[in-house]
């Protein structure tokens, strides 16, 4: 177990961020600029905005200060909710995924990529949570998501809201400096052994813009522990759903798991499971499940 | 399904996960989530002039932007007087209408006038014939 | 579209005061007729642009007593409702409404009265932005049982679902920050 969390966490993503044209001061060859990073899967996107504009100061057209709260990412020209777990944001848009090496046929010339668009605008599309603030407004919003999972974990928030000051600002401070430890330990004060409920974000492949809350009790009415497979019937059509997949952390979930111990090792930063549904008339890359 | 021996199973997919992510990775750096002022804000000439450009870039924008606006109030201002030129016109040409029928009117009336100032003058002259005829 | 919000009330018609005429009762209509006409001689093309237009004439000609009266529009409340509706909505179950009571913190005014219907679908955001247009502030703070503030986008059908108490979601809600 232990180790699927090592992993987990550990997951990052090769990105390439273009920047807005708009930004850019404009030369001869009119060319696009490119930023290319590895992004762990357990953070937020918008915590890598301001690194990422630095990097390409030199040929921004403004200074920093000026455009860091109008800018947003896109993806395929949808919007990139910074909300949302870079992992799953990947999850939900990235379109062709491979099970594992031996599937590639030329493996020399292979290489993963997520294109993604940095965008600035002075409108912000609808479903943005414009960043005012910083990294401050988004460790805020971290916290209420924790106080949330908390809540529908244990029936109240007090086990969030009772965490001493320093370990609130270790517990973000380890979601920033990428420290596994301090993670697990403040986690395990939050998430108890028998949860009342499950926390769990569905999203849909390829809507960046759905999300469902469903309400997942962990062990339901017969006294059972909810499957991923009952989570799913009871969510959508399951005709509709047959040849579906369901994805976490990038990889295809077998459908029998206990969503207990899935939201075990697979909780994402923010304290939810997030799960992407996809219908199989959209998809037909996905094997191995 | 038990949890032995999905352990395996998932380990398996995340461990295939990573090794499908991290071929090439080396392309791409590890970046630190919104890290301060490296000190790499030297303070060499071309770094000032860049700053200045820039600065002067943001004001030229706003001037664009404010004569943009201008623009657009201009041309919603001709629209409006447009708007009203024509509602004018409107008006002169019914009130154009309604004064020649007035002129008419009134013209006819004058003629009614003047034929019955005949008329009247036409016995006048009878009874001033008739009297000096019976004269 | 349908309304949200079920306990409003207030749709206010005001019919534009009336206008001086410059023209006399009796040429009214020859007079309409005649303006009518100056117009079809514009409207070579029939096109949208020319239809506004052709709107804006008969106002036009409204104000100098010719046109009929226009019609009042329509009430600015529910506008800006249904304006935000359209995010998102399909089946018939997002337009189910679930009740949500209002909570005000500190000395925040109350709202009255202070449980409302909210259609299923509608996400949290509209219900901030329901609260600052009610209550007149520029920001408001919003929490559910007294706990947590919820993302903006999430579904309010979803949090009532997990959240609700007696059928009812509890929203607290405040002008600074409450509950950081």
């Amino acid at each position: 177990m232990d180790e699927i969390k090592r992993l987990v966490w550990k997951g990052t993503l090769n990105v390439q961020i273009e920047i807005d044209k708009s930004l850019i001061i404009a030369t001869d060859n009119n060319k696009s600029l490119y930023v290319n990073i590895r992004i762990p899967r357990e953070t937020y996107i918008s915590l890598f905005t301001e690194s990422i504009l630095r990097g390409v100061k030199d040929h921004l057209r403004k200074d920093l200060s000026e455009i860091i709260t109008n800018v947003w990412f896109e993806s395929d020209g949808k919007l990139l909710l910074w909300n949302i777990p870079i992992g799953a944001l990947y999850d939900i848009t990235s379109n062709l995924r491979i099970e594992s090496m031996d599937s590639i046929s030329d493996k020399d010339t292979f290489i993963q990529i997520w294109k993604i668009k940095l965008v600035y605008g002075k409108e912000f599309p609808a479903m943005h949570i414009p960043i005012i603030n910083g990294d401050s407004q988004i460790q805020k919003y971290w916290m209420h998501q924790w106080k949330q999972s908390c809540f529908i974990l244990n029936g109240s928030s007090k086990r969030v809201m009772s965490l001493h000051m320093n370990d609130t600002q270790l517990f973000w401070n380890s979601v920033l400096n990428r420290t596994p430890d301090s993670f697990e330990q403040i986690s395990s004060k939050v998430i108890p052994k028998s949860p009342r409920n499950i926390p769990v974000v569905l999203h849909t492949k390829g809507q960046t813009d759905s999300l469902y809350h469903p309400v997942v009790p962990n062990v339901n009415n017969e006294g059972k522990n909810t499957t991923l497979r009952r989570l799913l019937d009871d969510f959508c059509d399951y005709n509709k759903f047959e040849n579906g997949t369901v994805v976490s952390q990038g990889i295809c979930l077998p459908l029998d798991l206990d969503l207990h111990f899935l939201y075990s090792v697979f909780f994402s930063c923010d304290g939810f499971l997030h799960l992407t549904i996809t219908y199989s008339q959209d998809f037909t890359h996905d094997k191995g499940c | 399904m038990d949890r032995d021996t999905v352990v395996p199973v998932l380990i398996k997919k995340l461990r295939d996960r990573d090794q499908i992510q991290d071929h090439y990775n080396e392309l791409f750096n590890e970046i630190s989530p919104n890290a301060r002022d490296d000190g790499t804000s030297s303070s060499s000439t071309t770094h000032q002039i860049l700053g200045a450009l820039k600065k002067e870039n943001t004001l030229k924008d706003q001037s664009i932007e404010d004569l943009q606006e201008r623009i657009e109030i201009m041309n919603k201002n001709i629209e409006r007087l447009n708007d009203e030129l024509i509602s004018t016109n409107i008006e002169n040409n019914i009130l154009q209408d309604k004064f020649e029928s007035l002129n008419d009117e009134y013209n006819k009336l004058v003629q009614r006038w003047l034929q019955k100032v005949q008329k009247e003058a036409d016995v006048m002259n009878a009874n001033v014939e008739n009297i000096n005829s019976s004269k | 579209m349908s309304r949200i919000i079920t306990s409003e009330s207030d749709t206010d018609n005001d019919t534009d005061s009336s206008r001086s005429s410059t023209l006399s009762q009796s040429s009214h209509s020859s007079s309409l007729r005649d303006g009518n006409r100056q117009l079809s001689v514009i409207d070579y093309s029939p096109s949208i642009t020319m239809e506004r237009k052709l709107e804006h004439y008969t106002r036009k000609l409204s104000q100098v007593g010719l046109g009929e009266k226009e019609d009042s529009s329509v009430s600015s409340d529910s506008e800006l409702i249904s304006s935000n509706h359209q995010v998102l909505l399909d089946d018939e179950e997002s337009l189910e409404k679930v009740q949500i009571k209002f909570i005000p913190i500190g000395s925040i005014s109350s709202m009255v009265p202070s449980v409302f219907k909210i259609s299923q679908g509608q996400p949290f955001s509209m219900i901030l932005a329901f609260l600052t247009k009610k209550l007149k502030i520029q920001y408001v703070h919003c929490y559910i049982n007294n706990s947590f503030a919820p993302s903006p986008q999430q579904k309010i059908g979803d949090l009532w679902k997990q959240f609700k108490v007696n059928d009812e979601l509890i929203v607290s809600y405040c002008g600074s920050v409450a509950f950081g």
